[in-house]
């Protein structure tokens, strides 16, 4: 069924329960890919999906639901859930149906054609098979898969608002375990790109150039963190900068709007149209423009990231940072990147002196606690002996806080990579020297 | 949901270009939850999602579509697609459909999804004043119940058709302590697959609350753990995410049919310290991650991975198994949803209970640390590289548990550490989880009785 079936058929079931407030947002998406292991495709796969989320707004609280079924039974059902949802809710927070921006930025989001599956898995293969001929430590567990996905999203509200956007990516996994007696070591690269782009990675050498691996001490020492890593911290912690966290006391940025946090050479910006972006989005979740926003400016908060509901909460503005889209909405980030220093990576390691490169971290979705700042995370990487990349070492962590970290951060390198998107979020950071860490092995 | 003959339609559909075997999942599922934060009901929602997965094996080659769309052209258009990925002559015909139905170990009194929102609010306000009045210092609450009722129908080219519901409920309490600029957190989180009567006969909600709260005061007045090497003591429970992160994940046919685990080929050897008993049992009654049937519909099993340390089998699916000779599927086969295709996953995994005392364990630890409640974590299964959190920690000298300490982590590898547990206790308990992993995040029950490593790699400043 199309949107604008849908939409009639819930504008007349909200007419009919005297339901004079509400949002409807609307995905549908498919998708394609295919995996291959010991050089041989083991599985191809093919997905449809569409949900539709309805808010309904009763004494200015919002209740969702959800469904993928569009006959009119589920429909009502779905309205009568959500009218039920909203008239059980308390609080401060309250939903407020938006009747749209005076202007939406234009994105770029490349027109995109999904590839044949023929030809995905001709690449999948062509990878595979580059893959374990790079070399004879490779072993026939290692993966790799190509993918595409595309979709479109709408969203429309009972004040005449309505609004689309269409994205669409060709995406590859590539997973190298290489072997070296009992030695083990595992790198991946996963990115967006274009079919007829995709080439071997860099995983193999890097999967290489781990094995032989010695401990390292535990001690206080400088450390660079990989562009991936400062990523997945960017991630683990980003709730902090959210406003409404704020006010409930969960982040402890709370009135610090203004104030320095961070080192002079921080600079962290939220982008919906960041040009390398693929997934650029004009709307937030409420239905508010999205545009670039510095959120710390030369280590000065310039504010949190509020949508509608939390920025009347905290007698802000709303920053258009409302989502997820689907389900009930909170705040969401675009393209969140830490913008780049002036450092070659080189430059980085040699003011580091003696310290270690943190290459890969694990385990933060449970070793990070953004109500404390608190971090303690598995990693692997590599010594820094006299300002050079050394010897690679075993397993070890690291622990600290991460408002400590933002006050630790001495120099950045010149060039920010980003992580591939979720939804319409990703990350970006280049690598960063950290002044010191606490390094457990 | 589909009539069987349009599922036999599909079904043949699906293996008409040379595929030898085919499955289509269907799925029901309505989830519903409930948020509190800050005194108030701040979120309710809802939402029902209904598809359709279908699979076809050509040998070692798996095809896996998925569509929201079950009218009849929605599902005999995936089948085509599916289909349409092999190109050859058929070479079987889909057996006879035969209606299987399973045992139900999972017991339902109170549907949840029946039941109004004010009584599950009044549960939740429950837990949450609870939590607030049990110190000053309890800054912020939130507490979020959830309730997900899943209707699954499995059907296959070798005749199976079968069916399972599965209620699943459970409530989390997240407590933040503050003292100046410093916040600090606790977490309790019980489920179970039942209804209702999880939180108004087995769990009272404001233990649930209070026990949040007490770990977010004990971190709170805590100092910080220091790095180094120790062994530890790792409290019953939820403790046991550790066999699950540093063993079981390693265990599963995702990772040993392809060679990619650091167990394969090792049936039958020591693997683990004698003191090692390690059961994935998903016939637990009421457990959380028990199961009638697995996603493949296959019935739950009791499976011992590891016995007196001797590894026994791994946790296997369908598909996987073809690659492993002379292993069979063991009613592991579990996915998020409809969208994922199956894989071999846990279920309710533990440690069995042993022989020592708790005082024993703690007794013999003249420095080291005691681990009364764990985190999350994860695993590299490729090489058993391990880490997991600790929660909720404690030194220990001389025998005797001190102050608190926190921000400890425990790495290791798995196969190392698993022959470092040298104490095993005797009273078992389980914990809730979630599990991610390739078919995406399952409910799951980790256990164990308290137990001791020799030595272990702890994260901390």
């Amino acid at each position: 069924m199309e949107f604008k079936q849908i939409k009639q058929a819930i504008d007349e079931i909200c007419a009919d329960r005297g339901l004079k407030d509400y949002k409807l947002v609307f995905s549908r998406g498919s998708e394609l890919s295919a995996s291959a292991c010991g050089r041989e495709i083991t599985e191809t796969a093919i997905g449809v999906s569409s949900v539709l989320t309805l808010t309904a707004v009763i004494n200015e609280h919002g209740g969702s639901a959800s469904t993928n079924l569009f006959d009119r039974e589920n429909l009502e059902r779905m309205v009568d859930m959500a009218i039920d949802n909203a008239s059980h809710l308390e609080g401060t927070n309250k939903c407020r149906i938006f009747a749209g921006s005076p202007s939406y930025g234009k994105t770029s989001n490349p027109a995109y054609t999904e590839p044949a599956m023929k030809d995905i898995i001709a690449k999948t293969l062509e990878i595979q098979n580059q893959m374990l001929d790079a070399d004879a430590r490779v072993q026939s567990g290692s993966e790799t898969q190509v993918g595409c996905e595309s979709s479109v999203l709408f969203l429309a509200n009972s004040k005449g608002l309505c609004l689309e956007n269409r994205t669409g990516y060709t995406m590859y996994y590539q997973s190298a375990v290489v072997k070296d007696g009992d030695d083990v070591k595992l790198a991946y690269d996963y990115k967006v790109q274009d079919l007829d782009k995709i080439k071997l990675d860099k995983c193999v050498s890097e999967a290489i150039s781990k094995l032989g691996a010695l401990p390292t001490q535990t001690r206080q020492a400088p450390a660079v963190f990989s562009s991936d890593c400062m990523r997945q911290m960017l991630g683990a912690f980003i709730q902090v900068f959210f406003g409404r966290n704020a006010y409930l006391g969960l982040s402890l940025l709370k009135d610090r709007e203004g104030q320095k946090i961070a080192s002079e050479c921080v600079n962290l910006i939220d982008d919906p149209f960041e040009p390398s972006g693929v997934a650029q989005i004009q709307f937030d979740a409420d239905g508010v423009a999205t545009y670039r926003k510095e959120i710390v400016k030369a280590g000065e908060l310039k504010t949190l990231l509020y949508n509608l509901s939390s920025a009347e909460e905290c007698g802000k503005q709303t920053t258009g940072n409302s989502g997820p889209f689907l389900g009930s909405a909170g705040t969401m980030v675009f393209s969140l990147y830490l913008d780049k220093g002036d450092c070659s990576k080189d430059e980085l390691y040699a003011r580091a002196g003696d310290g270690v490169y943190i290459q890969e971290m694990k385990g933060l979705h449970a070793g990070a606690n953004p109500n404390s700042g608190d971090f303690s995370i598995e990693c692997a990487g590599f010594e820094i002996v006299g300002g050079k990349l050394d010897h690679p070492i075993k397993s070890f962590t690291i622990s600290g806080n991460f408002y400590d970290l933002l006050n630790k951060v001495k120099a950045l390198s010149d060039e920010v990579e980003f992580s591939p998107p979720h939804g319409f979020s990703r990350f970006g950071a280049p690598e960063v020297l950290v002044e010191s860490i606490s390094i457990g092995a | 949901m589909l009539n069987k003959s349009l599922i036999n339609e599909v079904l043949g559909a699906a293996l008409a270009t040379g595929a030898d075997f085919a499955e289509v999942f269907l799925e029901t599922t309505e989830n519903r939850g409930i948020g509190l934060t800050d005194n108030s009901v701040h979120r309710i929602s809802g939402d029902v999602v209904s598809g359709m997965g279908l699979r076809i094996y050509k040998g070692l080659r798996a095809v896996y579509g998925s569509t929201g769309d079950l009218s009849r052209s929605g599902v005999l258009s995936l089948a085509a697609n599916v289909a349409g990925v092999f190109a050859e002559a058929p070479t079987v015909a889909a057996v006879e459909l035969v209606e299987r139905i399973p045992a139900n170990i999972n017991p339902v009194k109170i549907v949840p999804s029946s039941i109004p929102n004010k009584v599950k609010i009044d549960l939740v306000k429950k837990a949450n004043d609870a939590a607030r009045s049990y110190n000053s210092e309890i800054s912020q609450v939130m507490v979020n119940f959830m309730d997900t009722d899943r209707r699954i129908w499995i059907a296959n080219s070798e005749g199976l058709y079968t069916f399972d519901r599965q209620v699943r409920t459970r409530m989390a309490v997240s407590a933040t302590a503050t003292r100046g600029t410093e916040n600090q957190s606790g977490f309790h989180g019980p489920g179970m697959q039942a209804g209702l009567e999880v939180f108004t006969e087995t769990y009272d909600p404001a233990e649930i609350g209070r026990e949040a709260a007490r770990m977010a005061m004990v971190n709170l007045n805590a100092g910080y753990c220091q790095a180094g090497s120790y062994p530890v003591a790792i409290e019953n429970a939820f403790g046991g995410v550790i066999f699950h992160e540093a063993t079981g994940h390693s265990l599963e046919a995702t990772q040993v049919a392809y060679g990619v685990s650091e167990f394969c080929g090792k049936v039958g050897q020591q693997v683990a310290n004698p003191k090692v008993t390690a059961i994935d049992d998903g016939t637990i009654p009421n457990a959380w991650g028990s199961i009638n049937i697995d996603d493949e519909g296959r019935p739950g099993q009791r499976n011992v991975l590891i016995e007196n340390g001797i590894l026994k089998g791994y946790m296997i699916d369908t598909f996987n198994a073809r690659r492993m000779e002379g292993f069979k599927p063991t009613g592991n086969a579990r996915r998020q949803n409809f969208q994922f295709a199956p894989t071999s996953r846990m279920t309710n995994t533990f440690i069995a209970p042993g022989n020592d005392e708790d005082e024993d364990i703690i007794g013999s630890i003249e420095y080291g640390l005691y681990a009364r409640k764990m985190g999350g974590g994860s695993v590299n299964p490729a090489n058993g590289a391990f880490n997991f959190s600790v929660a909720e920690c404690y030194i220990v000298r001389n025998g005797k548990i001190f102050e608190a300490v926190r921000g400890a982590t425990l790495i290791g590898k798995g196969s190392e550490i698993i022959k470092d547990i040298d104490m095993v206790g005797k009273h078992l308990a389980h914990g809730t989880g979630m599990c991610g992993s390739v078919s995406g995040s399952i409910p799951v029950n980790v256990g164990q009785p308290l137990i001791r490593v020799a030595k272990i790699t702890v994260g901390g400043r």
